[in-house]
């Protein structure tokens, strides 16, 4: 490069990064807004997820081989939901998991929860969580409560509703950590800047990750290691990976087998990345067997913290796998991935749901259909896109239950395979009108999920 | 000077179409101004035969009041019988308002049937008391549902069988604190003279309370009540209880025998419903299972959004509409480059 020719790159390049500056501001805004709009508890299993946050900010620590034995005069002394924090957390006094849950389900009451949520009868003076909701977080692996509790007993804040918040500021920084990710996934996919900006721009305002800007739960950190994990994997597929990341990305799937079974991908996602053309080398079917080995590893340690998510029985698998054969897992899925409220007991208009669902099904198949016929520019990575997405699905249907924010952690690839379908759809002088009709679109649909779904259903139509 | 008026402008046309679509698509929305929120529907009344007439309040928060659907069940195959809603003012003895018969079958996808009258312009901040009774008093076709202010667990679900029968034994276990009432699903029953009356009995410690019918109605084809003072500690606790009914009633029943279901929690006051009665005798701890309509304003709306979500919505909306305005600099700025 000769000097002259980086003297004209240099306010490019500066230009350009203004302009992305500019857009995570306008993304830091967006997730904030989703972070004040969401009413406290409303976000998924916001309460059992603070009582375990809660109980690690307290100093108590949570029994790493599942917890501890309960003697069967405890089984008379507490609901179930207590007894489960009991065993989770061996140092916690009886006394003071059901004060917690106590002054948790006041909270619901104060913040319209039986107003808002259809799916549960009234309890009237609930002073545990049996009844609303019979479960805890406490099946969970560690690492979520790990973290945000350590932050907030480092902030000192004692009220529960105040810990909601702080922790829903830690949701936000995974929030933009994963359009971060977006940025650097598409520009290893796309080499276009501007490309780049819009994989990010289709994370950032999609509403159901846009909308976990501001939901305390384990989900928002299994997102960011997928997506982490995922971004490593496009990059090493592209070419473009440091020596450290293949490493890095081992790491950071290790760190989901902590977090949330739905990382569970994650080890697929970095397999599928060794295996195709860029990123195989030497040593490559070595590493898928030491990774097939830790995914074995990561069943069993989670069976061991009693997740109900992992089948251990034959029948069990049979069960799950039934689950996954219904059209209803299916609806559900996707009628939440497109936009649910109120602890998903309230949906968008069928006409919104319908017309989102067909967009997103259209395009994926029309990539797909570009992927067979060897017409798409970015193979490889697009490859890893929809291996990903499969990876997850696959686990959906394993589990047999589907909602969409166990598709979340996808959400890069998913916005990459969009993109791709938009360049492809209009190449040449039409592309900008293409791009910008794709920021349109997904703007109308950010209106229509805040002000037809979130504030109708979360302030407007309370129930008696 | 030319780029930045280029920016602020296509930032504004973003932010304001995605805010002007937002109001619109919300002022288009139909929403009730009260609805009874229910899991499931609790119970059944029973055909509203002869003096048995039921009645709910509530308080009304919009103008415009045009439209009360109510939860209904029909209990015959073909009955030529319509259901007639009278509004009243303020309570069962207040001044008639209007006066309605259905105006539909049953609306098959949620079991609604609807009474439409002339709007009540000013129905803001008033209370309202409407009764529902059978428009074919010979051979009334329909009962209507309730739920109680609290949960309810079918201990043994409504059977598919009659069973003649005027007292039963049964067993079962409390799933949660404050146990309040047991439902006794009924093919019929006529009081007379005999108060049904149940006994409780709690394993443990054997303590014995009595609960008697409320309100003491003939039943056909719905839920006897019998509401007693909430067992605090009940949650996991053993009873055993006795039903005894006049002679001549018939249960429903199932495999396991007669049906029957517990009720919890009391003291829960919802904003709007005001309780229900039953032939004139108060129940205020249970609400037909109902919605009314009111005036669609957007006005309204945007007042109900300030006072529920409060600072922190107003924050929140001007946040979402910072983020468009800063995005479209973006877009004017990534177009433009």
């Amino acid at each position: 490069m000769n000097e002259r020719q980086a003297k004209d790159e240099e306010p490019a390049s500066t230009s350009s990064r203004r302009t992305t500056a500019l857009f995570f501001a306008a993304v830091v805004l967006h997730g904030l807004a989703y972070l004040l709009l969401l009413p406290p508890w409303m976000g998924e299993d916001e309460p059992w997820h603070l009582e375990a946050i809660h109980h690690v900010a307290q100093g108590h620590l949570p029994h790493l081989g599942g917890g501890r034995s309960l003697a069967p005069e405890e089984f008379s002394e507490a609901p179930i939901t207590q007894l489960l924090v009991r065993r989770r957390f061996p140092s916690v006094e009886p006394a003071e998991v059901a004060e917690l849950q106590r002054r948790l389900t006041a909270e619901l009451a104060d913040h319209a929860f039986w107003e808002r949520i259809d799916w549960s009868d009234p309890f009237p003076g609930a002073t545990s969580f049996h009844g609303p909701w019979a479960s805890t977080a406490a099946g969970h692996p560690p690492l979520y409560y790990l973290l945000a509790g350590g932050a907030v007993g480092l902030s000192g804040i004692e009220d529960v509703g105040t810990q909601l918040m702080f922790c829903r500021l830690l949701s936000l920084l995974a929030y933009l950590g994963v359009v971060m990710l977006a940025l650097s996934s598409g520009r290893a996919i796309f080499r276009d800047e501007t490309l780049a900006l819009l994989v990010a721009g289709v994370v950032a305002w999609l509403p159901i990750h846009a909308r976990q800007a501001g939901v305390v739960n384990n989900d928002v950190m299994a997102k960011l290691v997928v997506s982490a994990v995922f971004c490593m994997s496009v990059r090493i597929v592209a070419g473009d990976a440091r020596p450290w990341e293949r490493w890095g990305a081992l790491v950071v799937c290790l760190l989901g087998v902590a977090t949330k079974t739905t990382t569970l991908a994650a080890f697929g996602i970095l397999a599928l990345a060794l295996l195709l053309p860029p990123g195989r080398r030497r040593g490559t079917w070595p590493a898928i067997a030491g990774l097939t080995a830790l995914v074995l590893g990561a069943l069993v340690v989670w069976r061991t913290q009693l997740n109900h998510a992992v089948p251990w029985s034959l029948d069990e698998v049979r069960e799950q796998l039934g689950g996954a054969l219904t059209l209803e897992t299916w609806t559900r899925l996707g009628t939440s991935f497109v936009g649910t409220f109120n602890g998903n007991g309230r949906a968008l208009s069928p006409g919104i749901v319908a017309a989102v669902g067909f967009v997103f099904l259209a395009l994926a198949a029309f990539a797909a259909w570009r992927l067979v016929r060897g017409r798409s520019d970015a193979r490889a990575p697009l490859l890893l896109c929809f291996g990903a997405v499969l990876l997850q699905l696959s686990l959906i249907a394993f589990h047999g239950y589907g909602v969409g924010r166990y598709l979340v952690p996808t959400v890069i690839p998913i916005a990459a395979v969009s993109v791709s379908c938009v360049t492809a759809l209009a190449p040449g002088k039409a592309r900008r009108a293409a791009i910008a009709t794709c920021v349109v679109l997904l703007l109308i649909y950010d209106a229509l999920y805040l002000w037809t779904g979130l504030i109708e259903h979360q302030y407007l139509g309370w129930r008696a | 000077m030319q780029r930045s008026f280029a920016f602020a402008l296509v930032s504004l046309a973003i932010a304001g179409c995605s805010l002007a679509l937002g109001l619109l698509t919300l002022s288009m929305t139909e929403r009730p101004g009260i609805e009874v929120r229910f899991k499931r529907r609790h119970g059944l009344t029973g055909r509203l035969v002869p003096g048995c007439t039921v009645g709910q309040g509530f308080r009304c928060e919009s103008s415009g009041l045009w439209r009360i659907d109510v939860a209904a069940q029909q209990i015959v195959d073909r009955t030529d019988d319509r259901l007639v809603l009278t509004l009243r003012e303020g309570g069962p003895e207040g001044e008639e308002l209007r006066r309605a018969t259905a105006n539909a079958e049953l609306d098959a996808d949620d079991g609604f049937v609807g009474f439409e009258f002339d709007p009540i312009e000013a129905s803001r901040g008033r209370e309202f008391w409407f009764t529902l009774e059978s428009s074919d008093e010979a051979a009334p076709g329909w009962a209507l549902w309730w739920r109680w202010r609290g949960p309810l667990v079918d201990d043994r679900p409504w059977g598919d069988r009659e069973l003649a029968g005027d007292s039963f034994e049964a067993s079962f276990r409390a799933r949660y604190a404050d146990l309040s009432a047991l439902l006794v699903p009924v093919a019929e029953l006529d009081p007379g003279t005999d108060p049904p009356r149940i006994e409780l009995t709690e394993q443990d410690t054997g303590t014995t309370l009595v609960a008697h019918q409320q309100p003491v109605v003939p039943i056909r084809g719905g839920h006897a009540c019998f509401p007693f003072p909430p067992q605090a500690s009940s949650r996991a606790r053993t009873y055993d209880v006795r039903v005894h009914l006049p002679e001549g009633s018939k249960l429903i029943a199932g495999d396991d025998g007669p049906s029957f279901q517990t009720v919890y929690g009391a003291g829960w006051a919802p904003a709007g419903p005001l309780g229900m009665s039953l032939a004139g005798t108060p129940a205020r701890e249970r609400d037909v299972v109902f919605r009314a309509w009111t005036r669609r304003s957007l006005r309204r709306d945007l007042e109900v959004l300030g006072d529920r979500a409060g600072r922190r919505g107003a924050v929140g909306i001007a946040a979402w509409i910072a983020a468009l305005l800063v995005l479209g600099v973006v877009c004017v700025r990534r177009m433009s480059s």
